[in-house]
């Protein structure tokens, strides 16, 4: 490490050239704010991620079975996963269309009808008032979202009607038959934060569905909902396996893949963008080490004529390159991880949570970001100094050592 | 005696600015024997650090041979040729060439590291020799507080770094005065009695021409040896 112990040395020294110094302030200010800059923006996009996943996580199914064989499925499902502690609930899916009703207001809305165990664990509800009974008296109870609830003029313990949109469709083209109303009690009223939920969606038990829609028949799908989301694509490959080809597993990311990729696309614009700040930084790291080339063009020859080798000057050079770009990602990891720090524990750079869901701009530091981060720095400096000390490694000798 | 070092029908040739081509070398054969002290004199333009540079590894001669402890040189690759160079020869020369960021003693202690030792190796040795050199309490400084005749000596010491079997000195008295050039060429002639080391130098100065055991002028490119002993007083400074 002879190289490294020189190039330490050279960067601490005073450079005749005056503009050396001011070129390697530039360059460690430059990477600075690049590496800071980079850790912000990509922490804010996790942040944001992570809002996300928690609210789609909070509400959708985390995995969804869809098959022609219900009946076995929902055995072959219970046999497999009902000893398996990350599962938090199994249970069939009967969902189909109908119109709510309260008075006069009309509205369309999908009744999702789950088994009571999963309705009540729903991450969303208030766990004040629960569902207990099945379809009792004609009357089903219900959960329903905010916006629906707003627009109906609905209240916890209200009643609605419900109207399955099947026996709408049979009294249009038979005019003997009368659409089928059922009665809806408000057990709950939800929100998710997310408009289509909370406009169009009313749960209710599966065996209230079950009569609203005229029968088990029409279930073809369950949901299971984890504790531990990590545990998702091993539950998945396990269910896959064991149940074949006719079942086809969907998983909540799959569900949202679009949403994925363009957060996804987003995030690494960002990255590529920021990093060319680093980029025009380092940039200054190839002019800093061509100046001391020329300056150190003698010490160079004499460390040759002393043994050094082609290759130790090139890895004299790159290490000051290197040590050059640790400086700045060491004092832009600083400055990064402290704004994160701060936005986190005082939110300094609020949200009116009158407008948004959040209070404040959300923040996520991830460990494997900020080694990206890192890496992707300490490469671009060290292929900015290959050039000088390529040319580091082409002096001549004799020339060098010749005046003094 | 045995010889240490040989040469034989070696050629250089530089092209200068109007792209004339300037025969530096003509065909010079030498050989020198180990344990000597060989002075080469001649005028300003003779060909003489030239000749001292393709001897001892640093620049390649147009055709010839050099043959240093029965290698030939310019037969080694180059990463082959810097080690050799750091394991065999040690360099003095005109300036002392210091690195000016490190210490008497780091800068001493480069060969060493660049040999493979250790830091706390190269720095043992690097203090006795120092101390060999008389520059010890020294050891801390760096150049640009070293007098030019202890930068010297600091050089010298830094040529001894790797026990090498010869030194090549390029006026190494050339930037001192007559007191420092007279305590350099006793540090020569001591270590020479001392140390199982050739020296081959280039140089002005008649005193050492006076301590050389064999002296070698050079005129246009070509030598013509003399007998040191007779020669050392009818040879005026070249």
């Amino acid at each position: 490490m002879n190289e490294f112990f020189i190039a330490k040395r050279y960067l601490k020294a005073k450079h005749k050239i005056g503009f050396i110094t001011i070129l390697s302030a530039i360059s460690w200010v430059g990477i600075t704010i690049g590496v800071a800059a980079l850790i912000i923006v990509i922490s804010v996009f996790n942040g944001f991620g992570g809002l996300v996943k928690n609210l789609l996580i909070s509400y959708d199914p985390h995995i969804i079975i869809s098959t022609q064989q219900a009946e076995n499925t929902e055995k072959r499902i219970n046999s497999l996963l009902s000893e398996n502690h990350e599962v938090k609930s199994i249970s069939p899916i009967l969902e189909a269309k109908g119109i709510a009703n309260s008075g006069n207001n009309f509205n369309v809305v999908v009744i999702k009808g789950l088994n009571l165990p999963t309705l009540n664990s729903l991450g969303f509800i208030k766990q004040k008032n629960r569902i207990e009974n099945d379809f009792k008296n004609n009357f089903a109870d219900i959960f329903i979202g905010q916006i629906l609830a707003a627009k109906m003029g609905l209240m916890e313990g209200d009643t609605i009607s419900l109207i399955p949109i099947k026996t709408i469709k049979q009294s249009v083209v038979d005019f003997t038959s009368l659409p089928i109303v059922y009665k809806g009690i408000v057990k709950n009223i939800f929100t998710t934060n997310n408009k289509e939920y909370d406009e169009n969606y009313i749960f209710t038990s599966l065996e209230s569905a079950e009569i609203i829609f005229g029968g088990r028949f029409r279930i073809n799908s369950f949901e299971i909902r984890l504790g531990n989301i990590e545990s998702l694509n091993t539950i998945k490959s396990r269910l896959q396996k064991e149940l074949g080809n006719e079942v086809k597993i969907t998983t909540w990311y799959e569900l949202h893949k679009n949403l994925y990729d363009v957060m996804q696309i987003e995030r690494w614009s960002a990255f590529l963008l920021l990093t060319m700040i680093i980029s025009v930084a380092v940039f200054n790291i190839l002019s800093t080490l061509t100046m001391i080339v020329i300056e150190k063009k003698r010490d160079i020859g004499v460390l040759m004529a002393m043994g050094f080798n082609k290759n130790s000057i090139i890895r004299l050079f790159i290490y000051q390159g290197i040590l050059v770009g640790t400086g700045g990602i060491f004092s832009g990891l600083l400055l990064g991880l402290l704004t994160c720090y701060l936005q986190i524990r005082y939110k300094f750079y609020s949200l009116d949570p009158t407008k948004y869901i959040i209070d404040a701009l959300p923040v996520k530091v991830d460990l494997l970001d900020i080694l990206s981060i890192v890496l992707a720095t300490l490469f671009l400096a060290s292929l900015a100094s290959v050039y000088p000390a390529k040319k580091a490694s082409e002096i001549n000798i004799v020339e060098s050592i010749k005046y003094e | 005696m045995s010889e240490i070092l040989k040469c034989n029908s070696v050629n250089k040739t530089f092209l200068t600015g109007q792209n004339e081509e300037l025969h530096i070398l003509k065909n010079v054969s030498l050989s020198i024997k180990a344990n000597k002290l060989t002075v080469i004199i001649g005028a300003s333009g003779a060909g003489k650090s030239t000749f001292l540079h393709i001897l001892g590894g640093l620049d390649k001669p147009d055709s010839g041979e050099v043959i240093l402890l029965n290698q030939n040189l310019y037969e080694l690759k180059n990463n082959e040729l810097a080690k050799f160079r750091n394991k065999n020869i040690g360099f003095v020369f005109q300036f002392h060439h210091l690195l000016p960021e490190f210490t008497a003693e780091e800068n001493v202690m480069i060969p060493l590291l660049i040999s493979g030792k250790s830091k706390n190796e190269a720095r043992k040795s690097s203090l006795e020799l120092l101390k060999t050199v008389g520059l010890e309490s020294r050891k801390n400084h760096k150049p640009a507080e070293l007098s030019g005749g202890e930068s010297q000596r600091v050089a010298v010491a830094r040529s001894l770094a790797c026990n090498p079997k010869i030194i090549f000195a390029d006026e190494p008295t050339g930037n001192l005065d007559s007191e420092n050039s007279k305590s350099l060429n006793q540090l020569f002639l001591q270590l020479k009695n001392e140390m199982d080391i050739s020296f081959l130098i280039v140089t002005h100065n008649p005193e050492l021409m006076n301590i050389g055991d064999e002296i070698i002028e050079m005129k246009d490119g070509e030598i013509i040896p003399i007998d040191a002993k007779q020669n050392s007083h009818g040879k005026e400074n070249s």
